[in-house]
């Protein structure tokens, strides 16, 4: 988050600034890190959701919830490379 | 007067409510945030900068980033909880985490109220 929050603020402060920070986050590391923070993201949102049917008492017994975790999982990845290759 | 109707206006379900309602919005303003961004064929520093030249679209950045280290320290405060024991310990880690969100909340304030 550190580094987001810079980043964010240096690429608004100049033309210069931002040009060089295309350059950083152009790097493979970057790149790679920055899927893995998009799959997070999602991951963390679908969860979310799952936890808030859970919470209305759907899928409560164990069948279910085993499967909507599974879902979870593997529709966070589809969904994550459908947004990086969009990118 | 009875400051624990300030600290929890909804009962046991205070934090609950402001984990999904914090989302909620989180999740409205990437999707629109989404959309202004590919709304430009090229990406060049003006464009980024147009994109924050609107009034509500930086407003709504500042709430954003408001409300996220909101939900994250809520998020922070559960997960110390569950797994530091010590309570001394419990406190000084959740402090360096309060500590660095009012630094980047500080940053973030300055540059987009600027």
């Amino acid at each position: 988050m550190p580094f987001i929050t810079w980043a964010f603020c240096y690429s608004l402060s100049s033309d210069l600034n931002f040009n060089e920070m295309v350059l950083i986050l152009d790097t493979w590391p970057v790149k790679t890190m920055g899927v893995f923070f998009i799959w997070a993201l999602i991951h963390h949102l679908i969860a979310g959701l799952r936890h808030l049917l859970l919470d209305l008492q759907i899928g409560n017994d164990l069948i279910m919830a085993r499967l909507s975790s599974k879902t979870v999982l593997l529709v966070s990845f589809v969904l994550t490379a459908i947004v990086v290759y969009w990118i | 007067m009875n400051i624990k109707w300030i600290k929890k206006p909804f009962g046991g379900m205070t934090q609950w409510i402001y984990q999904r309602f914090t989302a909620l919005f989180m999740v409205i303003y990437l999707l629109i945030m989404g959309i202004l961004i590919s709304n430009h064929h090229t990406f060049n520093y003006f464009d980024w900068i147009s994109i924050f030249d609107i009034w509500s679209v930086r407003f709504g950045t500042l709430i954003f980033f408001y409300l996220m280290f909101f939900h994250a320290w809520i998020g922070i405060l559960h997960i110390t909880e569950d797994y530091i024991k010590w309570f001394a310990i419990r406190r000084a880690v959740n402090f360096c985490f309060l500590v660095m969100i009012i630094l980047q909340l500080l940053i973030l304030s300055f540059y987009l109220i600027k």
